[in-house]
């Protein structure tokens, strides 16, 4: 096990008109693992993704990025230092083919403007060559690649969801923010997700997966961090989570009660 | 015709050929019409590059901007003013009309670039009116108020002056061309993905790595810069200015013609600005009520092609990774 | 002091006029998320069909009830007509295009309005018309050097009135609450019983026959009116609606109020040429440093 930080959260506050979203919060996530973030609906999860994302700046705290403070940077600024993500609620880009939309990974890693462009220099044409090229592997290796002229918004869900991930991955990430990957698929789509995701640190990249649903985390997660009410209530390995009081309280406590 | 269009489509060789029809037809044209027609089609080619330019900002990047006769208006003004107190030649004043109102929009687009769809439709329309009110009034007396500026010179190449309705003619689809020429490459290019990104969804893009703010600027500078080529034109065809010519109701114009032609495509922003510029012509013998009936058409097309009537097709890509991906 | 009282007043009443039309944009826009382009259009209609009333009518009507009797007559037969014409550009131009998109639903707004106004046109003359003087009422009152006419007092009475029932209806009762909760969240709204084709009836009566009452106090007010004068006042009515927050009704009559007053006070003090600048400048400055109005609450986007 690789013990060098990634990033850091350092004591981030994040308050909505006065409604503390995330409260003081300290998260550390190790390179090449996959580091769960879990707690209840509400529990102030995605605030704090969209915080280490760039689209929050947080009141208080520092995000740390590979030693480099990126608090409040913007989300395409992160994308380029290596931070990709996905979204909770499926935001592909409907109207464009899959391979388009998987193109759009590498924007960040592209260089060539409009007269490059409309010239077609040899080097715009090379960095098109090699855009289309990252695309295609990636379209290839989440089993899309039979769909890669179509528009995405034809795609059935299952694989609407796959290919945000493979889009979120053609950036070339160093960390990967995954908002709930498994929301809305079906069992055999879950397990299939689960496994690609699983794979995903030996080929160098942290994942930060946040999940509402404890089950799914646990048999992958490396560390989990529990969050209740904007504030971390527990952090460990698997088991450590599992048997402890503070995050049964919270999940059995008011949310199994409630369904 | 459905044939056809689908066999040019997949064939690139017979589009080519399609392609170079359209452009013998476009060249022999004045040789055959009279020239009334000509000059038909002279208007014709400054509203398809109007639609052109605006199809950068409105089709692209899906920004609505209801105030593009300003940005004409800006192009205009700045060929008038500089040909008729400095003698500086029209053709002269094209790339110098065209960065100057790059520059214009650069400066009154960048603090309101980050407004959404209807509010920054709403302050392009101000913006329109700003501009035109402002030319109305004569600020430092240097746009010539509700009368204009008049006297502007003839473009020249050489010895040879631009006059004929068929010179003309040639001076703005030699432009159309080009201008066509060079935004169809910038659609199939990471600038042009880029703006697509931002048109389908704008966080999203954002969280891709695109520079949301950057790429807004680069779409309104650089349709600005080809309505201040269409103004520059205009300035030189109609020898005057004036704040009339650049009202509302030309922004709205220049927007219909994107959208019946279908956001984002070259060609239907051509059949857009057909069909903006040849129905006052064509229903001439209703006279006054060609305007009432193109109101009538307009909620027509919207109803029964929502999407336009050439809509863009996405490129399929030839595959870079070949054929052992297929097979896998 | 005494210009002051005067543009005041003067500004008072025009920002009257801009309520009343901005509450038809508010309304749709709350409602429907469209800008209805074709509202401008409704109220220089209504302004129309009131003028050709009183020239049928007004005779007979002042015989029998009296000249403001006529008047009240005539703004009604104005209203209903330009709410059907409303309900009936609802049903033709809006619901069938409204699924496709917002951005066709703009561009058939624009081709109403383009029809509407060439409508006008070819019915009563390119030229400008002119509300006789037999129709409007002239008397004034004098305290001192101020002169105020007794018109822009029932003017601006009857705008509170107005103003003041829209508000009671919107604010305080059942049918007004179903208003505001559709346009909050439609599909909740529908969830909850709510029937959104009554509601879009209501928004397509009242704010175009709103209008129009606006538009026959403007033929009056000022006495001239033009077929293409909807689209200008149109314009500065969506600014207040602007000012005042976009869907939120209180705030687009506050709005039209606000920009009546700036734009009297401009016009008086420092320059009449540059006031309609002025208006679309605030427009622009509002937009950038508080894009949801005056009244209105900043809202983040949900991610």
């Amino acid at each position: 096990m690789n013990d060098a930080a990634i990033l850091e959260v350092k004591g981030v506050t994040k308050r909505f008109k006065g409604l503390v979203a995330v409260n003081k919060f300290d998260m550390l996530i190790r390179e090449r693992t996959i580091h769960s973030l879990i707690g209840p609906n509400g529990a102030g999860k995605t605030t704090l993704f969209n915080v280490i994302s760039g689209i929050y700046r947080p009141e208080e705290g520092k995000v740390i990025f590979l030693g480099e403070d990126i608090t409040g940077r913007k989300p395409h600024v992160l994308v380029a230092k290596g931070i990709a993500r996905t979204f909770q609620n499926l935001r592909i880009f409907p109207n464009l083919t899959c391979l388009e939309n998987v193109m759009s990974g590498q924007h960040c890693r592209g260089r060539c403007g409009t007269w490059s462009s409309i010239f077609r220099t040899p080097r715009q044409r090379a960095e098109e060559r090699r855009i289309q090229e990252v695309a295609e592997r990636w379209l290839e290796r989440t089993g899309l690649w039979e769909f890669r002229n179509e528009l995405a918004k034809n795609l059935p869900f299952g694989l609407r969801k796959m290919l945000e991930l493979a889009r979120a991955l053609a950036t070339e990430p160093k960390l990967l923010l995954l908002d709930e990957p498994t929301t809305g698929l079906n069992d055999k789509e879950k397990e299939d997700i689960m496994e690609f995701i699983g794979g995903l640190p030996e080929m160098g990249i942290t994942v930060l997966l946040v999940e509402h649903n404890m089950n799914v985390v646990m048999g992958i997660s490396e560390r989990i961090t529990v969050m209740d009410m904007g504030e971390k209530i527990a952090e460990g390995t698997p088991e450590e989570i599992y048997n402890d009081p503070r995050v049964i309280e919270a999940y059995l406590g008011r949310e199994e009660a409630v369904a | 015709m459905r044939g056809i269009i689908a066999g040019l489509r997949n064939d690139p060789r017979a589009r080519r050929i399609a392609v170079g029809i359209a452009l013998a037809l476009v060249v022999a044209y004045p040789f055959f019409a009279s020239a009334y027609w000509v000059d038909v089609a002279f208007y014709l080619g400054l509203y398809t590059l109007l639609g052109l330019s605006l199809n950068v900002i409105l089709g692209e990047v899906g920004l609505f901007n209801l105030g593009h006769a300003a940005f004409w208006a800006f192009g205009a003004y700045t060929t008038a003013i500089l040909n008729t107190r400095f003698d500086i030649p029209i053709l002269a004043l094209i790339p110098i009309s065209a960065l100057a109102t790059a520059g214009f929009a650069w400066l009154v687009t960048s603090p309101i670039i980050h407004l959404r769809g209807d509010y920054l439709c709403i302050v392009t329309i101000a913006l329109g009116e700003i501009v035109r009110l402002a030319l109305n009034n004569d600020p430092g007396g240097i746009t010539g108020g509700p009368n204009g500026i008049f006297g502007i010179d003839r473009p020249r190449i050489g010895g040879l002056v631009i006059n004929t309705p068929t010179e003309f003619y040639f001076l703005v689809w030699i432009i159309v061309v080009l201008c066509a020429w060079a935004l169809l490459r910038l659609q199939n290019s990471r600038i042009g993905r880029a703006w697509n990104y931002i048109r389908e969804d704008e966080l999203a893009a954002e969280c891709m790595g695109v520079d949301v703010r950057a790429f807004k600027l680069l779409a309104f500078t650089l349709g600005a810069a080809l309505a201040g080529v269409a103004g520059n034109l205009y300035a030189a065809k109609m020898m005057v200015v004036s704040p009339e010519s650049f009202t509302f109701m030309e922004s709205c114009l220049v927007f219909m013609i994107v959208l019946l032609g279908g956001m984002g495509s070259v060609p239907g922003t051509l059949l857009g600005a057909l069909v903006v510029s040849l129905f006052p012509e064509l229903f001439r013998p209703l006279a006054s009520y060609r305007m009432l009936i193109f109101g009538i058409a307009l909620v027509a097309v919207m109803y029964f092609k929502p999407a336009g009537m050439w809509p863009r097709r996405r490129a399929t890509f030839r595959s870079v990774i070949g054929r052992e991906a297929g097979k896998a | 002091m005494v210009t002051f009282v005067q543009q005041f007043l003067n500004g008072l009443t025009i920002g009257s006029f801009y309520a009343f039309i901005a509450l038809g944009y508010s309304l749709v826009y709350a409602i429907m998320k469209l800008i209805n382009f074709a509202h401008g259009d409704l109220f220089a209609l209504g302004s129309y069909v009131a003028y050709s009333f009183l020239v049928w009518a007004s005779a007979a009507l002042t015989a029998a009830l009296g000249l403001w009797g006529a008047l009240a007559v005539a703004m009604v037969v104005a209203g209903v007509s330009v709410a059907i014409a409303g309900l009936l550009m609802e049903r033709v131009a809006y619901r069938p295009i409204y699924p496709a998109g917002r951005l066709p639903a703009v561009v058939s707004a624009l081709g109403v309005s383009i029809f509407i106004e060439n409508f006008i046109m070819l019915v009563w003359g390119p030229r400008y018309q002119a509300y006789r003087s037999e129709f409007v009422p002239v008397g004034y009152f004098q305290i001192g050097e101020l002169r105020i006419s007794i018109l822009q007092v029932v003017i601006l009475i009857s705008a509170v009135i107005l103003l003041g029932f829209l508000y009671w209806l919107i604010e305080k009762t059942t049918f007004g609450a179903a208003v505001r909760a559709t346009a909050q969240d439609r599909a909740t709204a529908a969830l909850m019983g709510i029937d959104f084709r009554k509601v879009i009836r209501f928004v397509f009566t009242v704010g175009p026959a709103l209008g129009a009452i606006a538009g026959v106090m403007v033929g009056l007010y000022y006495r001239q009116i033009s077929f293409s004068m909807g689209w200008i006042y149109g314009l500065k009515a969506f600014v207040a609606t602007i000012l005042g927050g976009i869907g939120n009704i209180p705030g687009a009559m506050v709005g039209g109020i606000l920009l009546g007053l700036l734009e009297a006070m401009f016009a008086g003090y420092v320059s009449a040429a540059w006031k309609d600048v002025i208006v679309f400048a605030v427009l622009m400055l509002i937009l950038i440093f508080r894009p949801t109005g005056l009244l209105g609450e900043k809202v983040a986007e949900k991610v």
